[in-house]
C-alpha cells in the first residue's frame, strides 16, 4: 500500500514539474516573439536585419545528416534567419504538405514533378526564372521543372533504375553484363537453371513493380517514337497514341517475361527489405533505384556489387534513351512572407561546395556539372547515366486526373492477365477517366 | 423518479465535452463534407464548387474498385469482430478467476494495445518476412513455405490475425471491467439456485454483460471498418488489392496526387455512409434483443 | 469463485500461457533487434544478439531529440487524459440517465461521429485563426476533443450498470447534481474511468501524425515524432528504430502496469459495492 502511494506521488510530482517548466519556457518564447514583433514594427530596422523564421518541409528523413550540417552552417552565415526544418516519412508527407500549404505555414516545400503538374498547383509556387543560382544546374534537369517558360522548381538530384548484381554469382556462372535484351533473358535463364533466384523485388508497396516498367518504356516506346505522348500528353489524350499500340504491348510483354524471374514472395516483401536481403546473397540481382546503393553498402555484402542499366531492346540506338527522374525538388511557396530568405537558402544549396557536400552525404546522383561521387560504383553508374539521353517517367507526363491502372502490372506478374488484355484494359480505364481530366 | 436538480444542471455537465466534441469532430467533418463538393486540390485560393460530381465519378468510373473495397472491408470486419469478441469474453472470464499470476496475464494480454499501430505493423512485417521471418522458418520445419503477406489468398487472413492480435486485449479489458461490475451477490444467489460453472456463465454473466457486449461489438465493427493504418504498413492494400479495404482505398486516393483532395473527401464521406448504414442495422438489431431480454 | 469451480485450473493456465507467449514474443524480438548492430541485423535478423550493444539506444535518444520530446509527451498525455476523464464522466451521467431532452439524438450523434472521417484542413484553419496552432493548450484540447465521443460512449455503458435507485436515494438526501456526480458516481466509475484513462494515455502517447500537423515547432513535439524520424521510405534503420520503439514504449508499459494495479485495488477495496 505504501509503495503504491509513493509511486503515485512520484508520478504526480514528475508530471506537475514537467507541466510547470513547460509553462515557463512557453512564456519565454512568447516574450521572444513579442520582441520580434517590436523589432519588425520599428521603422529603423532594415529589412535584411529582420528576424525571419524560415519554415522548410521535406520527406527525406534519410538526409538528416546533411540538413543538420547545412542548416547549422546557413544559420551561422545568416544570423537573422532561423530555420525550422521538418521532415516526415513519405506516407504522411502528403498530409503534412497539404495542410501546411493550405494554412500558409510554410516557405520552402520539397516536392517532385507532380507537385507542379496542374495549373492550380503551379499557382502555389514562386517563379524562379532568372535567379542566378539556377545556372549551376544541368539544362535537362531544369527543363523537367519548367512549364511555359517559367521555372518552378530547383532540382536536387536524379535517380535512375539499375540492376545491381552479385559479381561472385556472375563469375561463378561465367556471366557478363548484358548489352541487349536477348543477352539479358539468356542470362536470367542461366541463373534460374543454376537454382538461384535471378531477381529480388520488394513489391509490396506497388511502385517498385512499376519501376520496372520505367526501365523498359523509354527505350521501347520513346526509342521507336520520340513524340509518342506529345506535349502535355496531347497525343494520348487525342487517342492518336494508345496503350494498345505495339510498342506498349511490347513493354508489358517484356515486363511479364522479367516477372517470371522474380523471387517467390516478390509481391509481399516490403521494399525496404530488398537491399539487405540482396546483400545477404539471396538473389543474383535486384532491380532498384540508384538511391538504394547506400543501403546495399550498409548491409556490408561479402561479395563485390556490380550494376548495369537493363537493356530493353536489341537495338543499341534505342537503348540510348534512358530513364532518369528528378529525385526531389525545392519549391518556394508563392504566398510565403519570407521569399527573400527562402531564395537565400536555395542559393546556398546551389553553391558548388554545399552541393558537393550534399551529394557526398546522401549519395545521390548530381544534376550539376563537375560534381564527383565518392563511391566507385556510383561514379561508374554516373558515367553510364550521362551517356544516356535521359527522359522522365511517362507517368509524369500524364494529364492530371487520368487513371492508369498500375495494379494491372501485378496481375501480369501473377499471370492473371495477359499483356494484350492488360493493355486493352489500361486503355479502357484511361478513356473512361475522361470526366476527371483537367 | 424524483426530480430535484435544476434543469440547466445536466446541460452544464455535458457542456465541456460537448464543446470539445463539436469543435474538434463535428466542425471538421462538416468541412470535409463541404470540400467533397469542390475540386479542392490544396490551393485554397483556387477551387470551385462542383456539386455532386465527385460522388458521381466515384459511383461510375470507380464503381468496381469501390464495390471490391466494400466487400473486402465487410469480410475483414466480420471475422475480426467475431474472433475478437469471442476471445475477448473467454479471456476476460479466465483472467477474472482467482488464479495465480492473473495480473501478469492481464498485463501481457493487453500489451499490444500499448504499442501503437505503426509499431505493431513494423513488428509483424518482420515476423512474416518470407526469407528470414520466424513464421516461415517454422513452416520450413514441416518442409513447406509460403510467401505470407505476398500471397493474395493468405494476406487478408493474416491481416485479420494481426488486427485481432492488436485489439483482443482491448476487448478483454472492457469485458473485464464489465465482469467486475457484476455484483458477487448475484452469483451467490445463483449458486443457491444451482447456477454454477457453465450455467452461471450462460444465465448470469452473459445477460449481465449484454450492454458491454453491445458496446464491444459496435466498437469492433467501427474499428475494423475504419482501419487503414495497420493495413497500410502490412500490405499497403496488396497483393492484387486483396487487402484493399475501404479505408485503405480512401487513404490511397489522398496519397495519389492524381486524385484531388475534393475527390478524396467524397470517398471519405462514402466510407462514412457505409459504416453508418452497417452500424444502424447492427444497433437496431441489438436494441430489439435488449428489449426482449429485459 | 464458485461460478467456474468446475474449470480445471491447469487448462486455464495452459490457455493463458499460450496467449501470453503470442503477445510477448514479437515484443521481445524488437528488444533483441535493438541490441544488435546494423550489420548483425541485416545478416541474421533473428539470431539472439551476440553481445549487449546499447549504442542504438544512445543513437536513438540523441537523433530523436528525445529529452525535450519526453517532457512534451508527459505534458500532453497527462493534461489531455485528465481533461478527457473529467469531461467525459461528468457528461456520461446525464446522457445515460436521459436527464436532458434529445438524449437519443445526442447518443446517435456521438455514435455517428465515432466513424466520421477526419477533416484535417478545416481543423487546421480553426487552429490557425484561434491561435491554437502550435501551442500546448491547442494540442491538449485537440487530443482531448478528437475522440471525446468514444470516451463518453464507453462511460455511458458503464453508468447504466449503476442502479438508478441510488440516484433517488441521493435525491432524497438533497444531494446537489454536480456533487452527486463527483462524489458518488465518479468513485463508482473508477474502474471504467481507469480504463478510459488508459486508452487515452495510449492514444495520445502513440499519436504519430497529429503532432506533425498541428505542432510546427520541433521543440513542442512529443516523443513519437522523434521516433518517426527513423522510418524512411528508402532506408529504415531497423536497429535504431527498434531501440527508439523500446524507449517510447517503456514508460507506457510502466504506466500501464501501475494503472492495472490501480484497477484491481479499486475493485478489491469494494468501491463497486458502494
Amino acid at each position: 500500500m505504501k509503495r503504491k502511494k509513493l509511486a503515485f506521488l512520484v508520478l504526480t510530482a514528475a508530471i506537475s514539474s514537467a507541466v510547470l517548466s513547460a509553462c515557463g519556457s512557453n512564456s519565454a518564447n512568447n516574450e521572444n516573439q513579442a520582441n520580434n514583433a517590436n523589432n519588425a514594427a520599428a521603422p529603423a530596422t532594415k529589412d535584411s536585419d529582420k528576424q525571419v523564421e524560415l519554415r522548410i518541409i521535406n520527406w527525406r528523413v534519410e538526409d538528416k545528416a546533411f540538413f543538420d550540417q547545412f542548416n547549422a552552417k546557413f544559420e551561422q552565415d545568416n544570423p537573422n534567419i532561423k530555420i525550422n526544418y521538418d521532415a516526415t516519412p513519405t506516407k504522411s508527407y502528403q498530409q503534412l504538405k497539404n495542410s501546411r500549404i493550405a494554412a500558409n505555414e510554410v516557405d520552402i516545400v520539397a516536392g517532385d514533378y507532380k507537385t507542379m503538374n496542374s495549373a492550380d498547383q503551379r499557382e502555389l509556387w514562386m517563379d524562379l526564372t532568372g535567379q542566378s543560382f539556377l545556372n549551376n544546374f544541368m539544362e535537362d534537369a531544369l527543363q523537367n521543372l519548367n512549364y511555359d517558360g517559367k521555372q518552378y522548381g530547383l532540382p536536387w538530384n536524379k535517380v535512375s533504375l539499375v540492376a545491381y548484381y552479385n559479381k561472385k554469382i556472375f563469375s561463378d556462372l561465367g556471366l557478363q553484363e548484358p548489352k541487349t535484351w536477348t543477352e539479358f533473358t539468356a542470362l536470367l535463364d542461366k541463373i534460374k537453371t543454376a537454382g538461384i533466384d535471378p531477381i529480388l523485388v520488394g513489391g509490396k508497396d506497388g511502385w517498385p513493380i512499376q519501376q520496372i516498367i520505367h526501365t523498359l518504356e523509354p527505350s521501347i516506346v520513346r526509342g521507336a517514337k520520340p513524340d509518342f505522348y506529345g506535349k502535355d500528353n496531347a497525343n494520348v489524350m487525342a487517342l492518336t497514341s494508345k496503350f494498345t499500340d505495339p510498342e506498349w504491348v511490347e513493354v508489358l510483354t517484356k515486363f511479364q517475361t522479367i516477372s517470371k524471374y522474380f523471387q517467390k514472395n516478390s509481391l509481399g516483401m516490403a521494399y525496404g527489405q530488398a537491399p539487405g536481403l540482396f546483400a545477404q546473397g539471396k538473389a543474383a540481382m535486384t532491380i532498384d533505384g540508384t538511391f538504394s546503393l547506400t543501403q546495399i553498402n550498409d548491409a556490408k555484402p561479402n561479395f563485390e556489387v556490380g550494376a548495369f542499366i537493363v537493356p530493353a531492346t536489341d537495338d543499341e540506338a534505342k537503348n540510348k534513351i534512358g530513364y532518369a527522374k528528378i529525385g526531389g525538388v525545392w519549391f518556394i511557396a508563392d504566398k510565403s512572407p519570407n521569399k527573400e530568405a527562402a531564395l537565400k537558402y536555395l542559393e546556398a544549396f546551389s553553391q558548388k561546395e554545399n552541393y558537393q557536400l550534399y551529394v557526398d552525404t546522401v549519395n545521390q546522383f548530381p544534376v550539376m556539372e563537375g560534381i564527383t561521387m565518392k563511391d566507385p560504383l556510383a561514379q561508374k553508374l554516373n558515367d553510364q547515366l550521362s551517356t544516356k539521353n535521359a527522359v522522365d517517367q511517362f507517368t509524369n507526363i500524364q494529364n492530371p486526373g487520368s487513371t492508369y491502372q498500375l495494379d494491372l502490372l501485378i496481375k501480369i506478374a501473377t499471370g492473371d492477365i495477359e499483356p494484350e488484355d492488360a493493355a486493352k484494359q489500361w486503355q479502357k480505364d484511361y478513356e473512361e477517366s475522361k470526366p476527371n481530366w483537367k | 423518479m424524483v426530480k430535484t436538480y435544476r434543469s440547466w444542471a445536466p446541460w452544464m455537465a455535458i457542456l465541456p465535452a460537448l464543446i470539445l466534441f463539436f469543435v474538434f469532430k463535428i466542425y471538421p467533418s462538416i468541412g470535409t463534407l463541404y470540400f467533397s463538393m469542390t475540386d479542392f486540390n490544396g490551393n485554397i485560393d483556387h477551387f470551385s464548387w462542383i456539386g455532386l460530381k465527385n460522388y458521381k465519378n466515384a459511383l461510375t468510373i470507380n464503381l468496381d474498385e469501390l464495390m471490391n473495397a466494400i466487400g473486402i472491408s465487410f469480410t475483414f470486419s466480420f471475422f475480426t469482430t467475431v474472433i475478437q469478441n469471442v476471445l475477448g469474453v473467454v479471456l476476460a472470464v479466465l483472467v477474472n478467476l482467482k488464479i495465480r499470476g492473473k495480473n501478469a496475464y492481464r498485463s501481457i494480454l493487453f500489451m499490444p494495445n500499448v504499442l501503437g499501430v505503426v509499431i505493431i505493423g513494423l513488428v509483424w512485417t518482420l515476423i512474416f518476412d518470407p526469407y528470414s521471418g520466424p513464421m516461415n522458418q517454422i513452416l520450413g520445419l514441416f518442409g513447406t513455405s509460403s510467401s505470407m503477406l505476398g500471397d493474395s489468398r493468405l494476406a487478408l487472413p493474416l491481416v485479420i490475425f494481426v488486427q485481432v492480435w492488436t485489439s483482443v486485449g482491448y476487448a478483454m479489458v472492457l469485458y473485464l471491467a464489465g465482469l467486475q461490475g457484476i455484483s458477487q451477490d448475484i452469483y451467490e444467489a445463483g449458486n443457491v439456485d444451482g447456477a454454477v460453472g457453465w450455467k452461471s456463465f450462460r444465465y448470469i454473466t452473459l445477460p449481465l454483460l449484454q450492454p458491454i457486449i453491445g458496446i464491444n461489438i459496435l466498437l469492433s465493427i467501427i474499428g475494423s471498418l475504419r482501419v487503414f493504418d495497420l493495413i497500410m504498413i502490412l500490405t499497403n492494400g496488396g497483393p492484387e488489392n486483396s487487402t484493399m479495404t475501404l479505408g485503405m482505398f480512401v487513404f490511397k486516393t489522398i496519397f495519389d496526387s492524381n486524385g484531388t483532395q475534393g475527390y478524396a473527401s467524397a470517398l471519405g464521406i462514402i466510407h462514412f455512409l457505409v459504416i453508418a448504414i452497417v452500424v444502424v442495422i447492427v444497433q437496431t438489431y441489438m436494441r430489439r434483443r435488449e428489449e426482449k431480454l429485459s | 469463485m464458485n461460478q467456474t469451480a468446475k474449470l480445471p485450473y491447469a487448462l486455464v493456465h495452459v490457455i493463458l500461457i499460450v496467449f501470453s507467449l503470442l503477445m510477448l514474443l514479437p515484443i521481445l524480438m524488437i528488444l533483441n533487434i535493438a541490441l544488435k548492430t546494423n550489420t548483425e541485423f541485416l545478416n541474421s535478423p533473428l539470431a539472439i544478439a551476440r553481445s549487449l550493444n546499447f549504442d542504438n539506444f544512445a543513437e536513438a535518444w540523441k537523433q530523436g531529440d528525445m529529452i525535450i520530446n519526453f517532457k512534451n509527451s508527459l505534458i500532453y498525455t497527462a493534461c489531455s487524459t485528465v481533461l478527457t476523464c473529467v469531461a467525459a464522466s461528468v457528461a456520461a451521467y446525464p446522457i445515460s440517465r436521459k436527464h436532458i431532452r434529445g438524449t437519443g439524438f445526442l447518443l446517435g450523434l456521438i455514435g455517428i461521429t465515432l466513424f466520421l472521417p477526419d477533416g484535417i484542413v478545416p481543423l487546421l484553419f480553426f487552429m490557425k485563426y484561434t491561435s491554437l496552432l502550435n501551442t500546448y493548450v491547442g494540442y491538449i484540447l485537440l487530443s482531448s476533443g478528437i475522440n471525446m465521443a468514444l470516451m463518453v460512449f464507453i462511460l455511458v455503458g458503464f453508468v447504466k450498470n449503476i442502479p438508478a435507485e441510488l440516484d433517488e436515494a441521493a435525491a432524497l438526501d438533497g444531494c446537489g447534481y454536480f456533487r452527486y456526480i463527483l462524489t458518488i458516481i465518479m468513485p463508482l466509475l473508477k474502474p471504467a474511468i481507469t480504463t478510459v484513462a488508459m486508452l487515452k494515455i495510449i492514444n495520445v502517447w502513440n499519436d504519430f501524425i497529429n503532432p506533425y500537423l498541428y505542432l510546427t515547432d520541433k521543440e513542442k513535439r512529443p516523443l513519437t515524432s522523434g521516433l518517426y524520424l527513423f522510418v524512411g521510405e528508402f532506408s529504415t534503420d531497423w536497429t535504431i528504430l527498434a531501440a527508439g520503439i523500446i524507449i517510447v514504449v517503456t514508460p507506457l508499459v510502466l504506466v500501464y502496469l501501475f494503472l492495472q494495479k490501480y484497477i484491481i485495488s479499486g475493485v478489491s477495496s469494494g468501491a463497486l459495492k458502494g
